[in-house]
């Protein structure tokens, strides 16, 4: 499903991502952990290029992502974004519109579906995520936990193959985080593919297929939980589940 | 070019017992009058070539004058329109500046003998049929402001009185074909319209009128002196020589009597008067609404050239900005309907809607270009992460948000804007502030036109202020004010 290839990204002379291979079979879901600023995030925008690359290459849901993509390609990447959805920190709904309107925007404008069908959908996605009765709240009228299980809601709505988690759960109130993690973790049940990044250890051992570590734009560990997150290798990961755990 | 003088109510009129200014002014050895120098050659003027020395046919009138009492003349500088209320506070001794002698200011001032006689001269277009002012009712016949031609002309039934501010403008627009004539004093005629080659002016007086030197009410002893002084300038042909010096001279200035001037009453504010308010208000409300319009979309344009442009949109959107933000709309105004008229002829009303709204999509454009960025870059992000394009993110993410932003200053520009439109009565257009100004005149004070102008624009801006609070309550749901 995702195979990315001697990934390189620089900031300056800083090696943001350096020399990142990795695959990710149909159906994985992958926890992305590691510390602050090792270029977990980067990594994950890089795949559905919200961020572009200097060297490298990605192939994701049968696109295929080259440096420096022209605008030439505009078509590609919007076709490609269609099918790989994303989930921010700061969820990121649309202040103006309803929850309802926040799902169904990008279906009626990006796929053209008729408003009747979009928001019957919608509808059945707000119901799976818990929040049914809140159709026709404003973001502003709901909680964190709630607001980011809309944003999970308005991603799953594109019929995504690929979901992309940038750190769900950090900006909720840790009695919100326990909701958008249930609803992740039914995700992950059916066989959707996933990436997310998180530091939340329990989580990520509980639903990830595979732990990637990533420190210094490399990932250094790559394995079942019960291997990376129980008994890592490498010191930078010992060291971070370490300080992790204190 | 010379304005009835506007009387504040309840003025009061000093008056000189026993002859006390005569003799005050030749103890000081001065005698002061009051000129403006606005009013231009050949009257009152700074030489060009020594910009500190005023020169001009009522400056030798004045030596010439001073002279025969035997002192020295000291001109002060006053606005012409406020010369009378001046002289009637004691600022000075005399006035001698195109002071018309018309019936009205008999009452209020003591007048000498005239020292010159005008004519109103009818200008037309070199191909025109017409040769008379009574054969152009219903046609745009154009003069300046309160003037003793402007009166004239409200007094033949039918006339589309055009108003203009500069002794050019309404050569200008005839020559234009915006107006089938213009009426005004010789003198403005002979230097700006006649010469035209496209124009021709009509060798028929249509009225005379004479300058006179203006005195306080119950300074006979002055008045005295001064139609002395004046008629022995005239008889030992020295009056002869300045005129002729200045290209004055013609045959008028033999014939000593002439009307004088047409009596308009004081208007009071009628139900007539009331109409021409509400046709001015209405006036402003279409260029206000129309250059608005204009400005909106232009100026979204220039924000998303701006904001998102590449290096040449992004260039062009900022020196357009610059251009129209850091020059007077005035200039503008008069850049777009005199010197532009050889390419597009433009009618006053057109040239008035398109100069305000481009002048006001400048200030949109920055306006909405703030708005876009205040806009948190997760919403873009968000878009675009769900596949849409550069469009349909600017469309239905971008600007809704943005428009929350912008409402509470778009607000304030139309309500400036309304205001602003006020400045189209430069280019001939009767708006609500310049109906005030002329109904000032007729009126002959401030107060009520005065009051009843800002009734009309509150009655305007008002109800819009309410529609955009209600609108903006509307848009912005989720941003009600916090508590401090």
């Amino acid at each position: 499903m995702i195979r990315v290839r001697t990934l390189c990204k620089r900031h300056g002379e800083r090696r943001v991502l350096d020399n990142v291979t990795a695959d990710v079979e149909r159906g994985e879901t992958i926890a992305i952990v590691g510390p602050s600023g090792g270029g977990k995030s980067t990594l994950l925008r890089c795949l559905n290029y919200l961020e572009t690359f200097d060297a490298g290459y990605v192939e994701i849901a049968g696109f295929h992502l080259r440096p420096k993509m022209a605008s030439g390609d505009a078509e590609t990447l919007r076709a490609l974004r269609a099918r790989v959805g994303m989930v921010f920190q700061q969820f990121n709904l649309f202040p103006h519109l309803t929850a309802l309107e926040n799902i169904t925007l990008a279906p009626r404008v990006v796929r053209k579906i008729d408003r009747a069908a979009a928001e019957e959908r919608a509808r059945s996605l707000l119901a799976r995520v818990g929040l049914g009765d809140r159709v026709g709240a404003y973001p502003h009228e709901l909680s964190g936990g709630q607001q980011q299980r809309v944003a999970i809601a308005r991603a799953l709505a594109q019929d995504p193959e690929v979901l992309l988690f940038d750190e769900p759960t950090s900006a909720l109130d840790p009695e919100m985080r326990d909701d958008v993690m249930e609803v992740i973790r039914d995700l992950s049940t059916t066989g959707m593919t996933m990436l997310v990044v998180t530091h939340e250890m329990q989580f990520a051992h509980d639903i990830a297929s595979r732990v990637w570590v990533i420190d210094q734009g490399t990932i250094v560990e790559d394995g079942p939980p019960s291997q990376v997150v129980d008994a890592p290798r490498t010191a930078v990961a010992r060291e971070f589940f370490a300080r992790i755990r204190r | 070019m010379f304005l009835s003088a506007l009387v504040p109510s309840g003025c009061d009129t000093r008056t000189d017992r026993d002859g006390q200014t005569l003799a005050a002014i030749r103890q000081r050895g001065e005698i002061t009058w009051g000129a403006d120098i606005q009013g231009g050659a050949p009257y009152v003027y700074e030489n060009p070539e020594n910009p500190a020395e005023i020169i001009g046919f009522e400056v030798d009138i004045m030596n010439a004058i001073a002279r025969r009492l035997g002192v020295k003349a000291r001109m002060v500088q006053y606005t012409w329109s406020n010369l009378v209320p001046s002289l009637e506070r004691g600022d000075f001794d005399i006035v001698l500046n195109g002071l018309e002698a018309t019936a009205e200011r008999r009452d209020r001032l003591l007048l000498s003998d005239p020292y010159f006689v005008y004519a109103q001269t009818l200008t037309v277009r070199r191909d025109s049929p017409y040769r008379s002012i009574f054969e152009l009712a219903g046609k745009p016949v154009g003069t300046l402001n309160q003037t003793v031609a402007h009166d004239i002309l409200l007094m033949i039934a039918g006339i589309d009185v055009r108003v203009y501010e500069g002794n050019e403008e309404p050569y200008l627009d005839l020559a234009q074909g915006r107006t089938e004539a213009v009426l005004l004093d010789n003198i403005i005629a002979d230097r700006y319209g006649c010469p035209n080659p496209a124009l021709r002016c009509i060798p028929y007086d249509v009225a005379r009128g004479t300058y006179v030197v203006g005195m306080r009410k119950g300074d006979t002893e002055l008045a005295t002196a001064i139609n002395a002084a004046l008629a022995e300038l005239r008889a030992s042909g020295e009056l002869e020589q300045i005129l002729r010096a200045h290209g004055l001279w013609d045959d008028r200035q033999v014939i000593s009597e002439t009307g004088a001037g047409p009596a308009r009453r004081a208007r009071s504010f009628d139900g007539e008067m009331l109409v021409q308010f509400v046709e001015a208000a209405w006036v402003t409300l279409q260029i206000s609404v129309l250059s608005f319009l204009l400005a909106v979309p232009l100026g979204l344009l220039l924000a998303i050239a701006r904001v998102y442009g590449g290096l040449p949109a992004r260039a062009l959107a900022r020196g357009y900005i610059e251009l129209f933000r850091g020059t007077p709309v005035l200039l503008q105004l008069f850049v777009l309907y005199y010197g532009l008229a050889d390419y597009v002829s433009l009618s006053a009303l057109e040239a008035a809607i398109l100069g305000l709204g481009l002048n006001y999509a400048a200030y949109e454009a920055e306006v909405y270009r703030g708005a876009l960025l205040a806009i948190p870059r997760g919403q873009t992000e968000a878009a675009r992460a769900l596949g849409m394009s550069s469009w349909q993110t600017l469309r239905h993410v971008l600007l809704p948000q943005a428009l929350r932003f912008a409402l509470p200053p778009m607000t304030n520009d139309f309500v400036s804007l309304l205001k602003d439109s006020s400045l189209v009565g430069v280019i001939a257009v009767i708006e609500l502030t310049k109906r005030m100004t002329i109904a000032a005149v007729d009126m002959r004070g401030w107060l009520v036109p005065g009051l009843a102008c800002a009734a009309l624009y509150m009655l305007l801006s008002v109800p819009l202020s309410e529609l955009a609070r209600r609108l903006e309550r509307r848009l912005s749901r989720d941003s009600r004010p916090h508590a401090l």
